[in-house]
């Protein structure tokens, strides 16, 4: 009997040692995923520049604004047909953003654990000021999509997690200053880091090379600041001398070259591949043809044709994802660059800083539509010369300026189209002609003046849903670069 | 040692031949209606001696004198009588056993009269098996407060099943099934996520088959499980598998085997009036849709005609009658075809076959009792190349060594393979169903001619020709999995004769490999061109310990005090072993292994999980009329952050038999009657990690593939924080319910009546909070909402017919559950369970339990259509659509007996509740529908408010315009599920006695009558195998209807 009970007292023993904390921890550990502060903020800058360029700026901001820019139509029965003939719905719809919303703000919590893990010294990352530069860049570009496409958006108190779950809204003025603000920390930074490496092969976009960081944030600068130019018209000079700063330090443009169209494709591809959701549009194709454009014939689909925007049955048709046959010929090789901040769009925007200083703007912008013309050549191996077709514009007007901008910024460049389009509307001007007739449909406007918010954040934050309503308020209310 | 197995083997060998005074006896046994039992069992207690009745009722053996006889039969209570020369036995209908033992939770045995909480069970002969391989299906619409929603009638689909609603919002609201003793994992392996991609993943309840199962018991409240802890707050099935049984003589050998065939349930049937373009002005044999000319005015068409002057005609000729497509020219075929219609869903939609073979020995013997059994089941689906073949073999023993020592074993393998097929954005049902009716989808090569890369299809988008997705593409599971348990059971010697005390150590084993494979061959879909191969799956062993000491006793001047005490310890730990190799773009077609990739991902990791339980349970009863049962069990439970991992949960129910009161026995109306009430408290954990990093992969949203993964092709990798945060404060998820309830009995037990009412109130949910993106994160794992659950439960057995030669039985299972969504976290309204960006199933504060949310009409205050340019509108954010919970559901059993032939049916009558239907919405919206043929012609003015103006709409639109508007809002898509079916009808017909054969033959037929309110389809087939499973259709594999016939024979 006590050897029997002697068993049963050894079990319950067992049973007892084996829920201590310590033994419950050990069987709790996570042996799939690394901790946070184990993984060096280099191997998180690849992600970083990736997803800026694959989700923010290409991804469904473009695919979507690429339609309301009439840089192509959208097609084939579903989404991007609503999209293109102004569904109210599809662009009011808090989910139609809702991916890029969260992966956006996801690439941006990514951008400040490696900012956080230099500034406070986790070790591995100890004064990798070039690499926090690198991030500082990388959060103004972030940022500033979000703001020029939402308006007020949540930033001083984003990204905090747990311990702010509804951040607030800051007003888009406010974000403004604080992306110059952080650019400028950037370049400090990379002047204090000028010798460094931290980054390693991880540096996708420039290989380390910290000139090229510190020209795309003077980029940057002149574009934000630029964005500006309907609200503080006094920016010009500012824009001028941050353009020129970027040229002088010999910017390439910021690129992600990846890709190889057989196991990684550019994320115009992807789409296309996937959904055969576009066609080319004759808003686009016209302003080539006048100019004789060489990149026309890689624009234009398979059947060399062109559609006119809003055109109903072609919204409703489905491509053949066999053959392609309506898609833009420049989408069907899965390899091409991608831009994250082309060179092209910053010889533009230093055009313009002096064509409205009343300065001789025909280098910059020559040099901005030869580098757009040859790189869409050079996927083609076409060796038409773009210098050629550059000269034959002669020098730049305004109109000519954005006429060329809207066209080079057709392939992978749309949301700065979309901040053009509405900045220029801002300011009396019109250059590039909408013709889609479905932006106003009986006397309503349809066309969004900014884009709502995700749905995450109008399902989880009370700020941003008391802002968003119906969402209705897309196509009435400004944002503040734009509301003049 | 030595010494116990001397005596079984002395026991074993001589236990038949004693040779004491014998007494030749003669006997009858009848029932209760004086008529003849036919071959009852008639033993001599304590020896494997015995004989059967023949067909009069008589036997006649020799037994020892002082002796006793055991006399049984199925469906009659035991009898034992003193051995006499003359023996008369009247058996007894065990329907009016009122003692009935009912297995509670950890394998206790009790009085059903004595529980304190509602308890159901279920007798193997009650089961629905036959024609199915699936336990859901076979206790669908026999129980009450349980809810059971299959996916589809695919061969291996998985079944929800949720006991008195959901406790949690998007995690596990399935029972613990516990199998002899032994608590078995039947959640699916994987997840299927928002189940808008892929195939669907069987449940691992799939491992049981239900042919051997003896009974099984429904633990549904709180209080009934609360002994299991911390993996029983959603409720408990019991199974206890077939046991030893027949005589010490002989062993009893059953064979059964069942054969049916399956067809689809309810058959869309398309218009076959319009062709296929994207308007009635003209045909397109690329369109997705049916909105084209009359098929009969086709060799009018002016593109395509063989009556017109076009391309086709100035190459080939004037066609008269005759029209072109193209597709059947490029699959190698004439061109030109004369316009018909085929049967393109009823082509495809094959008849399906399924086959039940069990073979089964037992024998009960010297206090071994064995059962040993072989199965087999075999699926070939409708959809062609789906199917399951299983195969599993059983063995149970139990062995009585002598007063002080019971041991015995339990164990069961089972090898099951299934393939599937895929729905929604994956689907092939879409493309049946949208064929245009004069497009001969099946006999059209599916490629070019040579070429598999190069499909041929009516349409054009990213959808795979489902006969080519039949050849070629694969998605199949295969597990491998053995569980089962050996215990030891010691009873010590007391001194006083009304106590028992009793330790039993139970160790179990639960172990299954799965093995996943998903095959796309090249050119599946453009974006697939390259074709791609994923191999995953899991392993799991689970190792579980309980030792448990129960005292039993009765006590007091006339012994009317009863104690019953139990203490206990479970150790229950699973490693678990996850992986996912994953190869895309292959060489070649044709060779569709991931040796044949270009590029590869893979993962796996190791994970365990441990929970330790002690336990205890009183109960005290008086004078077989009150009983009180307290219970006390404290888990740990590794999954949770320190300090939050210990667990204790009490409950205490009490059971009142009124009618033991002096005034109310021996009552002629109410023979029984019997109050209860409980109270429990349990808890759920959550699966906390600390916060970590990972690897992104791109390839959701608009993509269809994996666009980009990492390592790069330059070679680089990257981490990044992931996007869900753990909250460390995590702590239990706590529900308490409250359940009151009555069994009465009227007529001597020929009505019986069960009513229970249960509040069920669950706060601290553990859930993936979704939290605004701009936090840099998508959700938080945390405690946040409350849910609470009011279930009335009302089941009724009547005898109405009962006699030697008929009888005629109702049973009627009713189910009234609320299931609100009180709050979720501060700020959030609603949460997502699944679905696509717009419509989702989610939960959402003061609504019912899941909803369904998405775009709604625009509609003024008055609750007109706002008009835009004459067209419906979409709101701008998602609404809520509707709730999917029915108003109530009933399941009905009526059958009945006229001599050897008996007839059983089981009929569910489900009220109220809303799916999204998105088969119906899209058919629509692609004039394919028979309700679209009034709109393919013609111009209307809709009925609704002008946006523009203010005013009444004047705008004239075309019909098809209107119709396809509105059928691209997604409350169009709406239905409600009412329905009400016949789910199963047997037939059975017991053959006279051949020699020792017992034969019974029987005819079946299952979900056969159905009206619906959902048009066109049964809404018994949707996406996922998650808690949005039956509220969210898309493309989902179709239900069926079985029809067969089987034979038992038993010897």
């Amino acid at each position: 009997m006590r050897k029997h009970i002697l068993i049963i007292l050894s079990i319950v023993f067992l049973g007892l040692t084996a829920c201590t904390e310590d033994v419950l921890d050990k069987i709790n550990k996570d042996n799939q995923h690394p901790s946070p502060d184990a993984v060096p903020a280099r191997l998180q800058l690849s992600e970083a520049i990736m997803s800026t360029g694959f989700s923010t700026v290409s991804g469904d901001y473009a695919f979507y604004l690429s339609s309301l820019n009439e840089q192509s139509l959208g097609m084939g029965n579903n989404q991007l047909m609503r999209a293109e003939l102004r569904n109210s719905n599809e662009w009011a719809a808090s989910t139609t953003f809702n991916n890029v919303w969260n992966s956006t703000y996801g690439n941006l919590k990514n951008i400040r654990e490696i900012i956080r893990k230099i500034e406070n010294d986790v070790p591995g990352n100890i004064d990798q000021y070039d690499l926090l530069g690198m991030a500082q860049v990388l959060e103004a570009l972030n940022f500033g999509i979000l703001t020029d496409l939402h308006g007020d958006i949540p930033y001083s108190e984003a990204l905090q997690g747990q311990a702010n779950l509804q951040p607030k809204l800051d007003a888009q003025k406010d974000v403004y200053a604080g992306i110059l603000s952080t650019l400028d920390a950037a370049i400090a930074n990379f002047e204090k880091g000028k010798t460094l490496k931290s980054a390693g092969n991880q540096d996708i976009a420039f290989a380390g090379d910290i000139n090229q960081w510190k020209a795309t944030a003077y980029a940057l600068k002149a574009r934000y600041q630029l964005h500006k130019l309907a609200v503080e018209p006094n920016v010009l000079e500012q824009v001028e001398e941050n353009a020129q700063k970027a040229v002088d330090l010999g910017f390439k443009g910021f690129t992600i070259k990846e890709f190889n169209g057989k196991t990684a494709d550019n994320p115009w591809s992807a789409f296309v591949f996937s959904r055969y959701y576009t066609a080319p549009s004759k808003t686009v194709a016209n302003l080539m043809e006048a100019t004789r454009d060489p990149r026309l014939a890689y624009y234009v689909n398979s059947k060399e044709e062109s559609y006119e925007p809003g055109n109903e049955n072609i919204a409703k048709t489905v491509d053949d994802g066999r053959v392609l046959a309506f898609q833009p010929t420049w989408y069907l090789l899965g390899s091409q660059p991608l831009h994250l901040f082309s060179k092209s769009e910053l010889y533009f925007i230093l055009a313009e800083a002096q064509l409205r200083l009343s300065k001789d703007a025909t280098a910059a912008f020559q040099t901005a539509v030869e580098t757009s013309v040859s790189e869409i050549l050079a996927l083609f191996e076409d060796d038409t010369d773009a210098k050629d077709f550059a000269v034959s514009l002669g020098a730049p007007t305004l109109k000519k300026l954005f006429e060329q901008k809207y066209v080079a910024q057709s392939h992978d460049e749309q949301v700065e189209t979309y901040n053009d389009l509405r900045r220029l509307k801002a300011m009396g001007e019109t250059y590039v002609v909408l013709t889609n007739p479905w932006n106003t449909q009986t006397g309503i406007n349809r066309y969004p003046e900014r884009l709502p918010y995700g749905n995450s954040a109008v399902i989880g934050n009370p700020n941003v849903k008391a802002a968003y309503g119906d969402g209705f308020y897309i196509y009435t209310q400004k944002t503040w670069v734009n509301d003049k | 040692m030595k010494r116990k197995l001397t005596m079984f083997l002395a026991l074993f060998f001589i236990g038949i031949g004693l040779a004491v005074a014998q007494t030749q006896v003669r006997g009858t046994v009848a029932d209760e209606a004086g008529e003849p039992v036919i071959g009852a069992t008639i033993q001599i207690k304590g020896t494997s001696q015995g004989t059967v009745s023949d067909t009069n009722g008589n036997f006649t053996l020799s037994a020892p004198t002082g002796g006793t006889l055991v006399i049984s039969y199925v469906g009659y209570q035991t009898q034992e009588v003193p051995v006499r020369a003359n023996v008369r036995v009247v058996l007894r209908d065990d329907t009016e056993m009122l003692d009935e033992l009912v297995v509670t939770a950890l394998g206790i045995r009790r009085d059903r009269k004595a529980l304190g909480y509602a308890a159901q069970d279920l007798k193997s002969d009650q089961l629905n098996k036959a024609g199915t391989t699936s336990l859901a299906n076979a206790i669908q619409g026999k129980l009450t407060g349980v809810d059971i929603r299959q996916s589809s009638g695919a061969p291996g689909a998985s079944a929800q099943i949720v006991i008195r609603g959901a406790r949690s919002f998007d995690g596990n609201n399935q029972p613990l099934y516990v199998v002899d003793g032994m608590p078995i994992n039947t959640s699916a392996d994987f997840n299927t996520l928002n189940s808008v991609t892929g195939a669907n993943y069987a449940d691992r309840s799939i491992d049981i088959n239900p042919e051997d199962i003896e009974s099984i018991n429904v633990l549904k409240g709180q209080a009934a499980s609360a002994l299991y802890g911390i993996r029983a707050s959603n409720g408990v099935i019991v199974i206890t598998t077939k046991r030893g049984a027949g005589n010490m003589r002989k062993p009893q050998v059953t064979v059964s085997t069942n054969l049916s065939a399956q067809r689809v349930s309810r058959k869309f049937e398309r218009q076959d009036v319009y062709a296929q373009g994207n308007g009635f002005s003209a045909y397109n044999p690329s369109s997705s849709m049916s909105w084209g000319p009359k098929i009969s005015d086709l060799p009018n068409d002016p593109t395509y005609g063989g009556n017109t002057d076009n391309d086709y005609t100035v190459k080939d000729g004037k066609r008269p009658g005759q029209y072109y497509n193209p597709k059947r020219a490029l699959a190698g075929l004439d061109g030109w075809t004369t316009p018909q219609t085929y049967d393109n869903v009823g082509d495809f939609l094959g008849t399906g076959f399924t086959e039940n073979t069990n073979l089964n020995i037992s024998q009960s013997i010297n206090g071994i009792n064995y059962s040993f059994g072989l199965n087999n089941s075999y699926q070939e689906g409708i959809v062609p190349s789906t199917g399951m073949n299983r195969w599993g073999a059983r063995g149970l023993v139990d062995w009585k060594i002598d007063d002080r020592w019971n041991t015995g074993f339990s164990m069961n393998y089972s090898s099951n393979k299934i393939t599937g097929a895929p729905g929604a954005n994956d689907g092939i049902m879409n493309v049946i169903y949208s064929a245009p009716a004069e497009y001969d989808l099946k006999g059209i090569p599916t490629h070019v001619p040579g070429d598999i890369t190069q499909q041929v299809l009516f349409r054009s988008t990213s959808f795979v020709n489902p006969y080519w997705w039949a050849e070629h593409n694969e998605y199949s599971q295969h597990t491998n999995r053995a569980f089962g348990n050996a215990y030891v059971e010691f009873l010590p010697k007391l001194n006083s004769e009304n106590f028992t005390f009793k330790f039993r150590e139970q160790v179990g084993l639960d172990i299954w490999t799965s093995d996943y494979s998903d095959v796309r061959e090249m050119g599946t879909t453009p974006a697939l061109k390259g074709g791609d191969i994923e191999n995953y799956g899991r392993q799991h062993n689970v190792f579980n310990n309980l030792l448990t000491a129960n005292l039993d006793g009765k006590f007091g001047a006339d012994q009317e005090w009863g104690l019953n005490i139990v203490l206990g310890n479970e150790i229950n730990h699973e490693n678990m072993r996850v992986w996912d190799y994953y190869g895309s773009n292959f060489n070649f077609s044709g060779f569709k292994n991931i040796g044949n990739a270009t590029s590869y991902t893979s993962s796996e990791y190791t994970r365990q999980e441990r929970t330790v339980g002690f336990f205890g349970s009183a109960s005290l009863s008086w004078s077989e009329q009150l009983y009180l049962t307290v219970t006390g069990r404290n888990d740990y439970v590794s999954t949770m952050p320190r300090g939050s991992r210990s667990f204790f949960y009490p409950s205490v129910s009490l059971g009142w038999e009124f009618t033991q009161l002096p005034g109310l026995q021996n009552n002629g109306v109410l023979n029984y009657g019997k109050l209860r009430a409980s109270f429990a408290q349990v808890g759920q954990a959550g699966n906390f990690y600390n916060n970590f990093y990972y690897t992104p992969t791109y390839g959701s949203g608009f993509y269809t593939y994996t666009p980009i993964s990492y390592p790069l092709p330059s070679g680089i990798s990257t981490f990044i924080p992931y996007y869900r945060v753990y909250d460390e404060g995590l702590k239990p998820q706590n529900t308490t319910n409250y359940e009151l309830g009555t069994d009465l009995h009227f007529f001597n037990s020929r009505l019986k009546l069960e009513y229970t009412y249960s509040y069920q109130d669950v706060k601290d949910q553990i859930f993936y909070v979704p939290v605004d993106g701009a936090t840099g994160y998508q959700e938080m794992l945390t405690n946040a909402g409350r849910m609470k659950t009011r279930a009335h439960e009302l089941s009724i057995n009547g005898a109405i017919l009962q006699a030697r030669d008929y009888d005629l039985n109702l049973g009627v299972n009713f189910t009234k559950m609320k299931n609100e969504v009180i709050e979720l976290a501060p700020g959030v309204e609603s949460i997502m369970l699944g679905g696509f960006v717009e419509p989702q199933v989610r939960a959402q504060a003061g609504t019912t339990y899941p909803n369904i949310y998405g775009n709604a009409f625009k509609r003024d205050e008055a609750g007109n259509f706002l008009l835009l340019n004459g067209l419906p509108q979409a709101t701008g954010d998602s609404q809520n659509l509707g709730e999917g919970s029915p108003d109530f559901t009933t399941g009905f059993t009526f059958g009945g007996r006229f001599k050897r032939v008996s007839l059983a049916t089981t009929w569910s009558w489900q009220q109220g509740g809303k799916m999204y239907h998105g088969t119906n919405m899209v058919m629509n919206f692609f004039g394919v529908t028979k309700e679209s043929l009034p709109y393919h012609e013609g111009k209307m003015v809709a009925e609704g408010i002008d946006e523009a103006t203010g005013k009444a709409n004047t705008v004239e639109v075309s019909k098809q315009d209107y119709y396809q508007a509105y059928y691209d809002v997604t409350e169009s898509g709406i239905y409600d599920t009412s329905f009400f079916k016949l789910r199963d009808l047997t037939l059975t017909y017991q053959l006279p006695k051949l020699g020792s054969f017992d034969i019974s033959v029987h005819g079946f037929a299952r979900n056969v009558l159905l009206w619906a309110k959902l048009p066109n389809f049964d809404p018994e087939s949707s996406q996922g195998n998650n808690n949005m499973s039956g509220y969210f259709e898309r493309f989902s594999v179709p239900n069926t209807s079985s029809y067969g016939g089987g034979l038992t024979f038993t010897f």
